[in-house]
């Protein structure tokens, strides 16, 4: 069976066809850095704009690309839930017309279901059930995933996404949107020990995160040091800083899975692409006996092929979507 | 030849079918935001007026706007993919031209007003008749509607979508003997579902894929951009 996914919930126009949930025959991904770099981030109105312009080609071409016809297609996912609305609106627009103009079923998905079959797409043996710690600009969850389809939000940021913080910093010293890769590139340079930076919430007690205050240290940290005459050099801020926020990523992480007793770990999200947490975690998972599985780096980042992935899944139990399905930008997850 | 023509950019999905120059039915569904959740339905609500099913549709009409942002990308999407899933043309009709064309006859000049959605804004366009075509003349505008009277001096009429001028605006156009018209379900389906097989008709048939709303208003980014950093709009320059 194959699926068409479609996803346009922020700044990546997306689509793919997946063949039984796990066989990835095409995964397009149009991204718009070109205008978020000028404008310093994602501006909702411009990457709606965007996606229209996109969507037509991005979906030719997903379909293109494997030889696929139109009439092969047996569903229509899409990501509906939880994004910027009118980028939504437009990948919803289109799905249902596929939906309708070929009589397929349509399966409207949340964006984070997306990201935890992402980890499923690059494993499929990949064990349940497991804690998946998406983790991107837009959101960092932790997540008890019982078995497929079945999650338990654990924690979730307070304030800043992780990527968000990286991203805020890194305009700080005017390095480029988005910030992550850029601080990933720096940070190989420096030393992660020279700045002791905060650790917000490790020992709390609880599941949640919170960047925004650590940002903040950052910018505070630099302007004394400029102020004191000796600046400190960048790429040890961007180590150090990194190494603050992957630290509190897998330590929280470990303790999740310490706590609910499960032996797999998953981390899927843009951040998920920064090479410290992925040797960090894969590391941590080794001290504690856990298997650790995150995607591949092109299965990281927002893409389709895990919305198709996703709505598989669903559509294997049954689940489809009506026509008049709405958006739902600030959706939960459950 | 059969057409759908579809318009999200006002406050209704319009939606409607013609053959051969002639409207087989019509819809105007007043919609708030739910556009998006109900137009699958309302497509289907007219083309079962129309007694005919979608794979009988030989092209589409799309309503480009100016109008609601929100509103045209709807539109303009679900109009593209149509197009491109069942394999037939698209024409792209600008949203005033459909408002004026109803109206225009040999030697006259119609102006089309659309209402901006915020405060005073609005969106006009003069359109005269050239072989049965509308054709618009000098530039589309795109500000306050104390100006219109300006805009609209040289016009026979003047259609507004919805009553959008006050009242200083009509009293002026009125005194000068211009015929005032309010047409509240303008843009209608069936008027884009028409000039889209003109257009397709004499081959003026758009690249589907490449089909864009007409804003005509810049997003507020840019304008922002353009106000207190002018020197970045100029490296956005080549990068559209």
């Amino acid at each position: 069976m194959k699926v068409l996914g479609i996803e346009t919930s922020c700044d990546e126009t997306s689509a793919a066809v997946v063949e039984d949930g796990q066989c990835i025959l095409s995964n397009k991904i149009a991204t718009q850095l070109d205008l978020l770099s000028k404008y310093g981030g994602v501006v909702p109105e411009i990457a709606a704009r965007r996606h229209v312009e996109l969507i037509g080609y991005v979906i030719e071409s997903a379909l293109a690309e494997p030889g696929i016809g139109l009439k092969e297609i047996d569903a229509v996912a899409v990501t509906a839930r939880q994004g910027l609305i009118g980028c939504l609106l437009v990948g919803v627009a289109a799905a249902k017309t596929l939906s309708y103009a070929l009589g397929k079923p349509l399966i409207g998905l949340h964006h984070i279901e997306g990201h935890i079959f992402s980890g499923m797409l690059s494993n499929p043996q990949m064990g349940f059930p497991q804690i998946c710690l998406t983790v991107s600009g837009g959101h960092t969850m932790l997540i008890y995933v019982k078995e497929p389809l079945d999650y338990k939000l654990i924690g979730t940021t307070l304030d800043d996404a992780a990527g968000e913080a990286f991203d805020k910093t890194a305009k700080f010293f005017n390095l480029g949107f988005p910030g992550g890769p850029v601080m990933d590139r720096l940070a190989a340079s420096g030393n992660p020990k020279a700045i002791r930076f905060p650790r917000p919430l490790l020992r709390a007690g609880n599941f949640d995160f919170s960047f925004s205050g650590l940002k903040t240290s950052v910018i505070n940290m630099f302007k004394e040091s400029v102020a004191k005459g000796e600046p400190l050099p960048l790429a040890d801020i961007a180590a150090s800083f990194q190494e603050a926020i992957v630290d509190v990523l897998v330590t929280k992480t470990m303790d999740t899975a310490r706590e609910y007793g499960v032996d797999t770990v998953s981390v899927t999200g843009g951040v998920s692409a920064n090479s410290r947490l992925r040797a960090a975690m894969t590391e941590a998972g080794k001290r504690h006996g856990l298997a650790v599985n995150i995607p591949a780096l092109s299965l990281c980042t927002d893409n389709a092929a895990m919305i198709a992935a996703a709505g598989y899944a669903r559509l294997y139990c049954g689940e489809t979507s009506p026509l008049d399905m709405d958006v739902v930008p600030n959706a939960l997850l459950v | 030849m059969k057409i759908l023509g579809l318009d999200t950019s006002g406050y209704a999905n319009a939606l409607g079918v013609c053959e051969n120059g002639r409207v087989l039915a019509e819809g105007h569904f007043p919609s708030a935001n739910d556009s998006v959740q109900k137009i699958m339905n309302h497509i289907t609500v007219v083309l079962g007026q129309a007694d005919v099913s979608i794979s009988d549709i030989d092209g589409f009409g799309v309503g480009l706007g100016p109008g609601s942002w929100t509103g045209i990308r709807v539109g303009v999407t679900v109009g593209k993919i149509l197009a491109f899933s069942l394999g037939k043309p698209a024409a792209g009709v600008p949203s005033l031209m459909a408002v004026a064309y109803p109206h225009l006859s040999p030697g006259q000049r119609v102006g089309a007003v659309i209402g901006g959605g915020t405060g005073s804004m609005a969106y006009a366009a003069v359109y005269s008749a050239e072989a049965g075509l509308p054709v618009l003349q000098g530039d589309y505008y795109m500000g306050d509607v104390m100006e219109l009277a300006g805009v609209l001096a040289d016009v026979e009429t003047v259609v507004t979508a919805v009553d959008v001028l006050p009242p200083d605006v009509t009293a002026v156009l009125r005194n000068n003997g211009r015929t005032l018209l309010v047409e509240n379900e303008a843009p209608g389906g069936g008027t884009v579902a028409l000039m889209a097989e003109t257009f397709i008709a004499g081959g003026q048939t758009d690249d589907t894929m490449a089909l864009v709303p007409l804003y005509l208003k810049e997003h507020t980014a840019r304008a922002f951009q353009a106000r207190y950093f002018p020197q970045n709009l100029e490296s956005l320059k080549d990068k559209k």
